[in-house]
């Protein structure tokens, strides 16, 4: 009878995962605990902040080859229009996550900009390594979205034709770099929480064109990055609040898989 | 020099050299699970694929171009942003 009972329990909790968690871990075939507990933690904190219903695309690079990193935590279906990753060119896949060799790889989201908000738009990743030169995630077509370093010119727009930059080092192209628009005046870049800038730059189209990561999707593809991403989303416009709530979940999960830095 | 000449710290300065042919061959083809060449050119209009894609290779049609001969990697300017 005991044994009967505790068996039950036992199938209860391993029933306990979110459905995203669930969805993800049958599409990868991931079995380790240490990620799915990760996984689902991750998602719980997404939900439990309200983010889960921004993200549109959300990449956790975990499993450590491209048929698990291909995979959107957030629809983990195996279609473009799922938002499912092709991974082009020379990347090199690690349970740590996914590195563009910054000669010739991207990562084709099939996300298009041009399908949301104006006004209402978010993008990042979490970079595991330094690299000061290079689109980490992004699209152009006359109307300009990316986060993009050249040097210490650190370029991040959203929605507009205008240009906008700071500077950066080189240690602040690790963590998780975040731009967010949720008004036409201004969009705001985050790196680990912390505002960087605000660019004033106003909205005035958006790009209908994929947003690649790992390179830049622009007429002539280029701006080959080499950081290592173990992270990285496209969703609605975020707040403050919700970068802060985004970044300590997404350091929580880094901290757990033991490859945040 | 081949594949087979370079240690992987130099992965980033050299690339695969491949006739025009070859490129039609393999552009967006898998060249193992879930990863697609991409060819392009270089700045002495070159087509050229990565040492990774070359080193990762496991479709069996494409294992060739593991015996690629590796030239230096000069890529071409990419365009001004602004």
């Amino acid at each position: 009878m005991y044994y009967g009972l505790i068996s039950s329990m036992k199938k209860t909790v391993a029933a306990s995962y979110t459905a995203r968690t669930t969805a993800f871990i049958a599409a990868t075939g991931i079995s380790d605990t240490t990620i799915i507990n990760a996984l689902n933690t991750m998602d719980l904190s997404l939900i439990s902040n309200g983010l889960d219903t921004k993200m549109k695309a959300l990449y956790p690079f975990v499993g450590g080859t491209a048929s698990t990193h291909k995979y959107n935590f957030m629809d983990a279906r195996d279609l473009d229009a799922a938002f499912r990753l092709t991974f082009n060119g020379g990347w090199t896949h690690a349970s740590t996550g996914a590195t563009p060799n910054g000669t010739n790889a991207y990562a084709n989201t099939f996300l298009n900009p041009f399908n949301y908000g104006q006004n209402d738009f978010s993008f990042g990743c979490y970079l595991r390594t330094t690299g000061s030169y290079g689109c980490y995630i992004g699209a152009v077509a006359t109307y300009r979205n990316y986060l993009l370093p050249i040097g210490t010119t650190y370029y991040a727009q959203i929605n507009s034709s205008g240009y906008a930059s700071t500077v950066i080092t080189s240690a602040q192209t690790t963590k998780l770099h975040v731009i967010s628009r949720t008004t036409s005046a201004t969009a705001s870049t985050y790196i680990n929480g912390t505002l960087l800038f605000n660019d004033n730059v106003v909205s005035d189209g958006k790009p209908n064109s994929n947003m690649y990561i790992g390179a830049l999707n622009s007429s002539g593809l280029g701006y080959y990055s080499s950081n290592e991403q173990a992270f990285a989303f496209i969703a609605d416009g975020l707040s403050p609040t919700d970068v802060t709530n985004l970044t300590n979940t997404v350091q929580n999960f880094q901290t757990t898989l033991s490859r945040q830095v | 020099m081949k594949l087979t000449d370079i240690t992987q710290a130099e992965w980033t300065t050299y690339v695969g050299l491949l006739t025009q042919e070859q490129m039609y061959s393999i552009v967006g083809k898998e060249y193992t699970t879930d990863s697609y060449f991409n060819p392009l050119q270089d700045l002495n209009d070159n087509w050229i694929i990565s040492v990774e894609e070359m080193e990762f290779c496991t479709n069996i049609e494409y294992l060739w171009v593991k015996d690629l001969p590796l030239i230096i990697y000069e890529p071409i300017p990419a365009p001004p942003l602004s």
